[in-house]
């Protein structure tokens, strides 16, 4: 009874998420990005407006820019972009758990906020650069060098997803039984430990404290890729606030802005992770199609991470 | 269709995922001069800058408005801010007569002013040789590299012939967006087509700005 009615949520999922991405690779969410571009216009004019009292020592400017910094972050962040890229393959292709993926993505958005106020008052402060060859140092190296994380998530991914592939071809059927059998049981933990069944190896670090070194290196990555992309946006609040004598308040609102970027990235990493359950409920646990089961984990990883690589190496391609 | 369904995937995922964000929102007007030929001379380019940007120049030259607006050395230093162009930036200005493009001559006569806490710069594009006035005319005003967000909120002024009519239409920005999918998409085919040929490196151009912009038909009765 909760069995099926969890396959349902879980397929559902899959629905959802199928139906995102068939509007996404339409053009169907370009509506989205345009309502985006439009907001973070009124928004913009309404920052200078904020700056300007805050500037005149109005009370409550502060908390108005606290609150259009936030809604910057999540038009900005409400078109498809990086982010949420490589949360939504991590997500979708790892067995990462829900609760780690979204504090990654959390983290990921503070971190972002955290590197432009680094690159801001490092750049200022000590190298006395001047606002475009800030903007440039952030908008064509350092962004490069995120997207070239981002393609390493990625690579890591697919290769993973192609070492699942090779054991599940190896694995004796009988241990993919024992698999499917612990399934139905307690969802969430074999799904945590997928990549583990039917592996085989005795030997070396229990498993568990594999999947901890590998998720620790992977959240590292995927982290510092989304971070080290800082939003001009923010370099600009931050460039302004830091002249105009207030730059805790530029480093609030950019912290703001982090958070609403984070609402959008961790809406992306739930629906990721639900799709993800939803492809594996698709797989039947037995029967003349159990092979499936073994495989799609696997198959799962590799496709999403290959699909990282690939727009990563494309964006890299087209700046250079 | 391509050979890889995974890369023509990752193809349409990549203009998402590579996310054209404008940072910087203009208004710009436009003044048409005809001579006394009735030849399109020159336009003059009127750019609205939003009031986030406007601040961060106004930051840039140490300047801060009190409350009567810009003092008078103020205004003269900020006259030609954005005077500076980098070597291949067009203006974000393209005349089309007969589907080719009309060459414009470098600007000059740049001034600026302090408007509602926006920064509104001026300045004159002559044609590089008069055009004739009897000939259709499309005016556009875009970034192509959509750093900036144009927009036109009122149709050009038409000065030196009577007989002139704009027809006037505001871009349709959904299409920017659609149009900036496709054109990415199909640079990146070409360039890797181009690749896997060759090896050959070249820079995609991606060129979607036009697309939706505003953009103004301009058609005179007859020379004069």
């Amino acid at each position: 009874m909760t069995g099926a009615a969890g396959r349902v949520l879980a397929l559902a999922g899959l629905g959802v998420g199928l139906a995102l991405m068939a509007l996404w690779l339409s053009g169907g969410l370009a509506g989205i990005e345009h309502w985006a571009a439009d907001r973070q216009r009124e928004v913009q004019n309404l920052m200078a407006g904020a700056l300007g009292r805050l500037r005149a020592g109005e009370p409550g400017a502060a908390l108005s820019l606290m609150g259009l910094c936030f809604a910057y972050g999540f038009a900005h962040a409400a078109g498809p972009g990086h982010g949420k890229l490589v949360i939504g393959g991590y997500g979708y292709g790892s067995q990462v758990p829900l609760a780690r993926l979204a504090g990654l993505s959390v983290a990921a958005s503070l971190a972002q906020a955290g590197v432009a106020v680094a690159v801001v008052a490092g750049g200022i402060a000590i190298l006395d650069l001047s606002r475009q060859q800030l903007t440039a140092l952030s908008e064509r190296h350092m962004a490069d060098f995120g997207t070239l994380m981002i393609g390493l998530v990625g690579l890591w991914l697919a290769l993973r997803g192609a070492r699942m592939l090779r054991d599940a071809g190896r694995a004796a059927p009988a241990q993919g039984h024992h698999h499917g059998h612990h399934h139905g049981h307690h969802h969430a933990h074999a799904y945590d430990h997928g990549d583990h069944c039917g592996c085989g190896h005795a030997h070396g670090p229990t498993p568990r404290q594999l999947a901890e070194t590998r998720s620790f290196r992977d959240g590292l990555l995927v982290v510092a890729g989304i971070a080290l992309r800082p939003c001009t946006g923010a370099l600009f609040l931050l460039i302004l606030t830091w002249r105009m004598e207030i730059f805790a308040m530029g480093v609030a609102g950019t912290f703001a802005m982090g958070i609403g970027t984070a609402s959008v990235t961790l809406a992306v990493a739930v629906l990721s992770v639900w799709a993800r359950r939803g492809s594996l409920a698709l797989a039947p646990e037995s029967g003349r199609f159990g092979t499936l089961a073994r495989v799609l984990p696997g198959a799962m990883q590799l496709g999403a991470g290959l699909l990282i690589a690939t727009v990563c190496a494309a964006m890299l391609l087209r700046v250079t | 269709m391509p050979r890889v369904p995974l890369a023509a995937l990752a193809l349409s995922l990549l203009p998402a995922a590579a996310g054209a964000h404008p940072h910087v929102f203009i208004d710009a007007g436009l003044v048409l001069n005809y001579d006394q030929r009735g030849r399109l001379a020159s336009v003059e380019v009127e750019w609205a800058y939003d009031a986030f940007y406007s601040m961060l120049i106004l930051e840039d030259h140490g300047i801060v408005p009190g409350p009567a607006g810009l003092a008078p050395d103020e205004a003269a230093a900020l006259n030609g801010f954005d005077s500076d162009w980098e070597p291949g930036f067009e203006g974000s200005l393209y005349l089309g007569v007969q589907g080719r493009r009309v060459a414009l001559a470098p600007p000059h006569g740049f001034t600026a002013e302090l408007r509602d806490g926006r920064l509104v710069s001026r300045h004159v594009r002559p044609l590089a040789e008069p055009l004739p006035g009897d000939l259709p005319l499309l005016v556009e005003v875009y970034d192509p590299e959509f750093y900036v967000d144009f927009s036109m909120p009122a149709a050009p002024v038409i000065r030196g012939r009577a007989d002139c009519r704009a027809d006037f239409r505001p871009g349709d920005s959904y299409a920017a967006a659609d149009a900036y999918a496709a054109a990415l998409r199909d640079a990146l085919r070409r360039e890797l087509g181009a690749m896997a040929d060759e090896g050959a490196e070249e820079m995609v151009q991606v060129d979607i700005g036009s697309v939706g912009a505003d953009e103004v038909r301009v058609s005179c009765a007859g020379a004069s």
